[in-house]
């Protein structure tokens, strides 16, 4: 299978402060969904901004499908790569969801007829088409991060990494923008997600969960397998999923369940 | 300190073409020590409605009398405000972004010393409020922005408690917060309650609703459409889904076993997982 990302022996600190990544060894399949998943402080969006070379290493060798990144390739690489950062409102160039969603398109100088083309389809897919002449300021937050997902799909990356694009968002936006994910993913089986989360919700539906704590891998396997470590989760301070939190306090209570999910645990329950 | 709006309404730009009407005549009476959270859309007017607390807004029409202070169209006399300004502190989303001093005292005890207060006493203040919050003494002479975001937060917190405000409004405090520094937060401001200080807070967490409010306000479009007990909200389903309001898990749990006919969970008593598991645990064993 091929390689979207693989990250080998990676250190990395600021300037000469502390050491923030020592050895880190990572991959990501392509096509594969992963979220990067840690408290705040351990070292994910570090992580993120090393992948698109914003954060230089200091030893070791980060591959982005299978192109070693470099100085002389950054730009080329930055081409198969689309970021959508955390603050909706900090990414907003244009005076229209339209003029927004065609910088970068611009920049790469699309002819017209084809741009047209290409933000049409995009702003279907992150269902925000009826809002094209709208002006970014006045949508709700998941709206913005949905044109901000619209401006980097234009760029028909191979690998879309999200910096908790929804840890600013209301929860319904937080839903919006995971069942977009999930979508874009189900239609798209090529395509290789990296979302650094704190939502532990979205983390359930992805292929595969890393736990990040002091710049380290402490657990990277499926999210069933992940949430099962419920102690390993809450040393690191992590939250649990709902459905495997109530699961234990009713276990706990001497009350036997199975199922992980509320329709599973409420058939169980009423039996 | 009882908050009571009459008939208040506020006007943004008025009288130009891009007038705009954010609140219409609210009637509200925020009950003396009670933890009462505001939710509603981006727009709704949430912190507008906020701001009139502490008279950053004053009224266009109606009013708001904060223990017998009356903030009015007509409100001129800047001792009032200062007074009133001394009982109401006011948290702005994101507080960290207005830290300026070089250390994190003297940026804590920058308000006291504002308010007349001695640079002695301002400083006492300061550490009792830093400690409240969690801040510990080694961090003091630290520049406040050398700190974590978590850390920063709370300073800036620690900033309006030290002016001991007998009602602390906060204006989403957990927002960007990682859930465990969310959690501590709520936790700080659950004491802060149970000292004896009223609390009005806006929030889209719906789970910190059912958890620690006692009442909650519904804005939409500037106008209250509900003030009521937390659960209440959630009683009536095409309404909460029409505001967008995400029902919490445990309610929505609660709600399928009462309809299979087997379960009668309280819903009123339904806070989170382990009052929601207590229920059911007690139900369980009467079979």
């Amino acid at each position: 299978m091929k390689k979207a990302i693989e990250i080998n022996g990676v250190k990395f600190q600021y300037n000469n402060d502390k050491i923030i990544f020592e050895n880190l060894n990572l991959e990501v399949n392509q096509g594969e969904y992963v979220c990067l998943v840690g408290h705040n402080g351990s070292g994910k969006s570090t992580l993120a901004k090393i992948l698109i070379g914003l954060n230089e290493i200091k030893e070791g060798t980060i591959k982005i499908f299978e192109k070693e990144l470099n100085e002389e390739n950054i730009y080329e690489i930055r081409k198969d790569v689309g970021i959508v950062f955390q603050n909706p409102d900090n990414q907003f160039i244009g005076s229209t969801v339209r003029d927004d969603i065609a910088f970068g398109l611009e920049n790469n100088l699309v002819p017209h007829e084809e741009m047209e083309q290409i933000i049409l389809d995009v702003s279907k897919k992150v269902g925000m088409d009826a809002f094209l002449d709208k002006e970014p300021g006045n949508l709700s937050g998941g709206q913005k991060q949905r044109v901000a997902i619209a401006g980097t799909l234009a760029m028909n990356p191979k690998l879309l990494i999200m910096d908790e694009s929804t840890s600013m968002l209301d929860p319904k936006g937080k839903r919006e923008i995971r069942e977009l994910t999930n979508e874009l993913r189900k239609n798209n089986q090529e395509l290789t997600i990296l979302s650094i989360t704190h939502d532990i919700e979205e983390a359930l539906q992805s292929d595969r969960v890393i736990v990040l704590n002091n710049g380290q891998v402490v657990l990277n396997d499926k999210p069933e397998v992940v949430f099962e470590n419920k102690e390993k989760l809450r040393e690191v301070k992590l939250d649990i999923p709902f459905g495997y939190k109530l699961n234990e306090v009713l276990n706990n209570k001497g009350i036997k369940v199975e199922s992980l999910d509320l329709e599973g645990m409420v058939k169980e329950l009423c039996q | 300190m009882p908050i009571v709006f009459s008939h208040l309404n506020y006007i943004y730009s008025s009288k130009t073409p891009l007038e705009f009407s954010a609140l219409k005549d609210i009637n509200l009476e925020i009950k003396d020590n009670s933890f009462t959270m505001i939710v509603g859309h981006t727009g709704s007017g949430k912190s507008t409605l906020v701001q009139q607390v502490n008279a950053l807004l004053i009224p266009t029409d109606g009013e708001v009398n904060v223990n017998g202070i009356i903030v009015d169209k007509n409100v001129k006399k800047l001792k009032n405000i200062k007074e009133l300004r001394k009982g109401v502190g006011l948290v702005f989303q994101f507080p960290e972004y207005q830290l300026f001093e070089d250390t994190v005292l003297k940026d804590v005890s920058f308000g006291p010393k504002n308010f007349g207060v001695s640079e002695e006493e301002s400083i006492k203040l300061a550490k009792e409020a830093l400690s409240l919050v969690g801040i510990q003494e080694d961090l003091f002479e630290r520049s406040p922005f050398e700190l974590s975001g978590g850390q920063k937060r709370r300073v800036a917190i620690a900033g309006i408690i030290a002016l001991n405000p007998k009602v602390l409004i906060l204006d989403e405090p957990t927002a960007g917060l990682d859930p465990q520094g969310s959690r501590e937060m709520m936790k700080l401001f659950s004491k802060i309650h149970e000292m004896g200080t009223t609390i009005v807070m806006i929030t889209h967490d719906m789970d910190n609703v059912l958890k620690y409010a006692s009442d909650v306000v519904v804005l939409v479009k500037g106008e209250v459409i509900k003030f009521c007990k937390p659960y209440e909200i959630f009683l009536d389903e095409d309404n909460f889904a029409k505001l967008s309001i995400e029902e919490p898990l445990v309610i929505k749990m609660a709600k399928k076993l009462n309809k299979s006919g087997k379960y009668h969970i309280q819903l009123d008593k339904v806070k989170d997982i382990d009052t929601l598991v207590e229920q059911i645990a007690k139900e369980v064993s009467y079979e």
